[in-house]
């Protein structure tokens, strides 16, 4: 057995001793049982400053019996000791006292909530970049979108805050005019990039709007020239502006992915059933056995 | 080869993707100012909107689409696009002067900062005075035109 391994508190002290000769005599004092503190009392001082708790032990009634206490021994490095639970969402698969069908039921929970937290972000992605008519585009529309690639062309507390007082409908409006994919380079060039692909989407739709609100309106005077001169033939405009059409190579692939994360679902469940199913069995054909 | 979102969120421009150079850029740039100069603005103006939507980081651009739409008549647009041209070029002296016109181009009764505003463009422009190039013979013109 080596000395460290025969003399735990000489293997703690990290503090170097002032040559080995020291050392020997402190191994010695600790391997007789305190019965002389020769040596140690030169230790203790080179320590005390970092091991408070030897030095009290060392520095209290003359022979100390014992240099470990309990107060130490959360010091120890832990070995052979069980190592402590995982804490967290998987902290279920080290608990003992679990079934193997219990484990199993809440692995099943864990993953699926991993999935429907993905898949519910994988849905948000799409309603953000295609979901035109939804909410989000519609308060985007209405200034949101428009107002954040604003105020990072015209910084509030700059100096085009104290000039630039009442013409924000204005620029709004010069900026609705540029339309998608110009929309989109200035989103770029103001540095948000990360806005140009619903810049391009509002862009577009505004630009379809601002056509069909012309082409309504053009349909309008034609409708009442055509009343006027009671020919009765009218030819009818869309009201209402069109939605993007679905279909782009893009918005396909994110519709993929959320039918990949949907699938992946249903794998999961079919194979715990399945996992469960086969256990059941096998317990059932033991207890027919008995029977 | 088309952009695609995570392209355009990363911030990667059709022109990397594409191969287009700058030497075709300025090809490009220097066909709409001859478009511009012989009263085309139409054309010019279709001619830089492809060019900044192809490399949207291009200030020279944005810097002359600006001043074809504070030509067209389109003053708050053009201060849009010299906006975005000085925010790309911070130091190009160019690009400040265009920012400039384009201030001093908005109406002075738009807004509450008409007074403001050319207090703003006569610094800027007064900020380009040093030096012998076009730009300071510009601004120079310009701020004996705004008179003291």
């Amino acid at each position: 057995m080596s000395t460290a391994q025969a003399n735990p508190v000489a293997s703690r002290l990290s503090v170097p001793l002032a040559d080995a000769a020291e050392a020997e005599k402190a191994t010695a004092s600790s391997r007789s049982g305190g019965a002389t503190s020769v040596g140690l009392s030169t230790g203790a001082s080179v320590v005390a400053p970092l091991l408070p708790w030897l030095a009290e032990g060392i520095a209290g009634a003359a022979p100390t019996p014992w240099l470990v206490s309990a107060a130490g021994a959360g010091k120890s490095s832990g070995a052979g000791y069980a190592s402590p639970t995982v804490a967290g969402d998987w902290s279920f698969l080290s608990d003992p006292s679990l079934s193997l069908e219990e484990k199993l039921s809440r692995f099943m929970i864990a993953v699926q909530k991993k999935l429907g937290d993905e898949l519910t972000e994988k849905m948000s992605d799409y309603k953000a970049k295609y979901g035109e008519g939804g909410t989000e585009t519609k308060s985007q529309e209405s200034g949101g979108f428009l107002g954040s690639i604003l105020g990072a062309i015209f910084p509030a507390g700059g100096i085009f805050d104290k000039v630039l007082g009442g013409l924000e409908k204005l620029l709004g409006e010069a900026l609705k005019s540029l339309g998608g994919p110009l929309l989109a380079a200035l989103a770029t060039a103001v540095g948000l990039p990360a806005l140009a692909p619903a810049a391009l989407k509002v862009g577009e739709s505004l630009g379809k709007a601002l056509a069909s609100s012309t082409t309504t309106s053009k349909a309008k005077t034609t409708k009442a020239t055509t009343t006027k001169s009671s020919t009765g033939s009218t030819s009818k405009a869309p009201s209402t502006p069109k939605k993007a059409e679905p279909g782009s190579p893009d918005e396909r692939l994110e519709m993929l992915e959320i039918q990949r994360l949907v699938e992946k679902q249903n794998q999961l469940f079919t194979l715990v059933s399945n996992l469960m199913k086969s256990m059941h069995d096998t317990s059932m054909v033991a207890i027919q056995n008995v029977r | 080869m088309i952009p695609t979102i995570d392209d355009l969120t990363a911030g990667r421009t059709l022109a990397e993707l594409q191969g287009f150079t700058a030497e075709m850029g300025a090809a490009v740039a220097s066909l709409a100012a001859q478009q511009a100069g012989s009263g085309d603005l139409e054309l010019a103006r279709g001619i830089l909107e492809g060019l900044v939507v192809t490399n949207p980081r291009d200030a020279l651009a944005w810097a002359m689409l600006s001043q074809v739409e504070r030509r067209r008549g389109e003053p708050f647009t053009a201060l849009l696009c010299a906006e975005a041209a000085v925010r790309l070029a911070p130091g190009d002296r160019q690009a400040r002067l265009v920012r400039a016109e384009a201030i001093l181009a908005v109406p002075a009764d738009a807004g509450a900062g008409g007074e403001g505003r050319r207090e703003v463009a006569r610094a800027e422009l007064g900020g380009l005075l040093p030096g012998e190039d076009d730009v300071a013979r510009r601004a120079g013109a310009l701020l004996r035109a705004l008179g003291p």
